[in-house]
C-alpha cells in the first residue's frame, strides 16, 4: 500500500513538473531572434535562393561599419586606390546591396556543407565608438587624416548608429572554409533581419584571429581562387623568381 | 545617405551636377599619395636618414614592410620583435625563412586576398621593402623569402627603399634566387657571378671555368678590378648575385649593389642558394 501510494505522489510530482514547464516557458535570450535570423539566412544561402537579402532593411549602416572597420586594419595600399570609390558606391543603395549579394554569392558554394553553427553572439551598437576612435587613430598615424576626413567618419558612424539599432553580430564557426562567418543582422519592427556577412572581424571587435591551420586552408580556398600556379614566363628567361633573360645572367 | 556631400568635402572644392560622378573623388588621391604616406611612415618608425642612401629608381606604389634594428613591420603593424622572438626555420619555407616571418606574410596574403577581392581590385604585386642600414642583411633577404614564398602563384616585385636626399625617396628593385637553388643547362651559357658580401671580405665566384674556385678579396677597389675583368670577358652578362654573410648589413650589400649598378643593372639577392650547371 505505501508502495502505491508513493508511486502515486512521485507519479504527481512528475505531472505538476511537466505542467509548469509547460506555463512559464524559459525566457528568450535577448540575442536569440539575431541568432535565429543569422541561422535562417545560413540555410537560405546553402539552399541557394536568391531571396536571402532584402533590399528594404537598411543595408547601408552594415556598409558604414564596415568600412570603417576597414579603415582601422585594411592596407593602406588599398585604402588610397580604392577609399573613395567606396565611399561613392557607399552613396548609392543599390550598390550596397549589390555588394552584399555578390559576397554571398562568393562564399554560397564553400558555406553549404561547412556546417556553421552560431557561437556567439554581440551587440553592434557598443563597438561603433570603439570602430570611429581607432579609424579615426589609423589614419592619423598613417598621416591619411585631414579635415574632411573627420566628417567622413562622423558621417558613417551616424549612419551606422541609425541604421543598426539593436543589431547583432552573430559568429558562426564552420567546419571548413570559411571556417568562420561574421553575419550582422539590425532589428526592422519587431523582427531581426541580415544586413551584412563577413569572413574577418579584427580581434578588437570581436574577432577570433585564424589559426594557421585555418590560413593553409583558406589560402587554398576555391573562393579566394588563389592558384599555386606561377604566370608563364617566356622560354629563354632564367626562371619565374628571376624573369630576366639567360643570355644576361 | 548623407556621405556624397562628405566625398565632395575630400575632394578639391565642390564638383558641378554635369560633372561625372568618378571625377568627384580624385582630389583624395591627390592630397595624400602613396609617397607621402610611406615617408610619414618610414619617418616614424626608423628616420629616412637610417635608411640606405642612394638614387635607384621611382619607388611605385606597393606592400611596405619595415625592418627596424629590432622589429619587422608590415605596413603600420608589428610582426615580429626580433631578438625577443627565436627565429627557428618554417618547415613549409623552401628558403628556410624563419617561420614567424613565414606565418606573418602567410596571414598577410590571405588579408589582401580577402580585401583584393572584395573590392574587386588586384593583389598586390610589389613589395617595397625599408630597412634600417645598420640591420643584418641576412633578415631582410630572410624576410624577402618570406613574402615571396607566401605569396600564391608568382613572387611579388620587390625593392629596397633608398634615402635619395632631396630626391626624396627612391628604391633598388631586386629579384631572388629561387628557394631551392636554380639549375641551368650548360648549354645556355650562364655566368651565374655572385659576390657574398662579408665583414671585411668579398667573395667572388662563377660559372666561368676560369673562376672555379671562391675568390677572396680584401677591399671594394680589388674587387672593382676583378668585376672589369668579368665585364670584359662577358660583356652581355648584367645580372649579379649578392649574398649576405652574417656580420654584412644592409648597407654593405645595397651600397654594393649600387655601386655596380651600372655594370650589372639586374639585381638577385640569395640567402645562400646556389646556381648549378649541368
Amino acid at each position: 500500500m505505501k508502495r502505491v501510494y508513493s508511486t502515486s505522489v512521485w507519479l504527481w510530482l512528475a505531472l505538476v513538473c511537466a505542467c509548469k514547464t509547460k506555463s512559464t516557458p524559459a525566457p528568450v535570450m535577448p540575442d536569440e531572434p539575431a541568432k535565429r535570423a543569422a541561422v535562417s539566412f545560413v540555410h537560405c544561402v546553402e539552399a541557394g535562393s536568391s531571396r536571402c537579402i532584402k533590399g528594404d532593411v537598411g543595408l547601408g549602416g552594415w556598409d558604414a561599419f564596415s568600412l570603417l572597420g576597414w579603415l582601422t586594419g585594411g592596407s593602406p595600399l588599398t585604402i588610397l586606390q580604392a577609399f573613395p570609390r567606396e565611399l561613392e558606391r557607399h552613396t548609392d543603395a543599390k550598390k550596397v546591396q549589390a555588394k552584399l549579394v555578390a559576397t554571398v554569392g562568393r562564399y554560397q558554394m564553400v558555406i553549404r556543407g561547412a556546417e556553421c553553427e552560431p557561437v556567439s553572439s554581440q551587440l553592434i551598437m557598443p563597438l561603433l565608438d570603439t570602430v570611429g576612435k581607432a579609424a579615426q587613430e589609423r589614419l592619423t598615424k598613417l598621416g591619411l587624416w585631414q579635415d574632411a576626413m573627420a566628417e567622413v567618419i562622423e558621417g558613417l558612424h551616424r549612419e551606422a548608429r541609425e541604421n543598426l539599432e539593436n543589431g547583432h553580430i552573430i559568429r558562426m564557426r564552420c567546419r571548413s572554409d570559411p571556417y568562420q562567418l561574421y553575419i550582422a543582422t539590425t532589428q526592422i519592427d519587431e523582427r531581426q533581419a541580415v544586413v551584412g556577412l563577413t569572413t574577418v572581424l579584427p580581434k578588437f571587435l570581436g574577432g577570433e584571429a585564424p589559426d594557421r591551420a585555418v590560413i593553409r586552408g583558406r589560402l587554398e580556398s576555391r573562393v579566394l581562387g588563389l592558384a599555386n600556379v606561377p604566370a608563364p614566363i617566356p622560354d629563354n628567361y632564367v626562371h619565374s623568381w628571376v624573369p630576366t633573360p639567360v643570355e644576361e645572367f | 545617405m548623407q556621405i556624397l556631400a562628405l566625398i565632395l568635402a575630400l575632394s578639391n572644392g565642390p564638383a558641378s551636377d554635369a560633372e561625372p560622378a568618378s571625377s568627384r573623388t580624385s582630389g583624395f588621391e591627390t592630397l595624400t599619395g602613396f609617397s607621402t604616406v610611406l615617408l610619414a611612415h618610414i619617418n616614424a618608425t626608423l628616420a629616412s636618414e637610417n635608411l640606405p642612401v642612394g638614387m635607384g629608381v621611382p619607388v611605385e606604389p606597393g606592400v611596405f614592410v619595415t625592418l627596424t634594428r629590432d622589429r619587422a613591420m608590415v605596413f603600420d603593424e608589428s610582426i615580429v620583435m626580433l631578438g625577443k622572438q627565436r627565429m627557428v626555420p618554417a618547415p613549409e619555407c623552401k628558403s628556410g625563412c624563419s617561420s614567424s616571418f613565414f606565418e606573418a606574410f602567410q596571414r598577410l596574403w590571405l588579408d589582401l586576398a580577402i580585401e583584393s577581392q572584395a573590392l574587386e581590385l588586384q593583389l598586390p604585386g610589389r613589395v617595397l621593402f625599408a630597412a634600417d642600414a645598420l640591420a643584418p642583411a641576412h633578415v631582410l633577404i630572410d624576410l624577402a623569402y618570406a613574402v615571396a614564398e607566401t605569396r600564391m602563384g608568382q613572387p611579388p616585385q620587390m625593392a629596397i627603399v633608398l634615402n635619395a636626399g632631396p630626391a626624396g625617396l627612391r628604391s633598388l628593385p631586386f629579384f631572388l634566387l629561387p628557394p631551392e637553388g636554380l639549375t641551368l643547362r650548360f648549354g645556355d651559357r650562364a655566368l651565374a657571378l655572385t659576390v657574398t658580401v662579408e665583414a671585411a671580405a668579398f667573395v667572388l665566384r662563377s660559372a666561368d671555368p676560369r673562376m672555379s674556385r671562391d675568390i677572396r678579396v680584401a677591399n671594394r677597389s680589388e674587387l672593382d678590378a676583378l668585376l672589369r675583368d668579368v665585364r670584359r670577358q662577358h660583356p652581355g652578362k648584367t645580372s649579379i648575385i649578392i649574398e649576405a654573410g652574417r656580420d654584412a648589413t644592409v648597407k654593405d650589400v645595397v651600397g654594393l649593389a649600387l655601386h655596380v649598378r651600372e655594370e650589372f643593372t639586374t639585381l638577385v639577392l640569395s640567402a645562400g642558394q646556389r646556381v648549378r650547371i649541368q
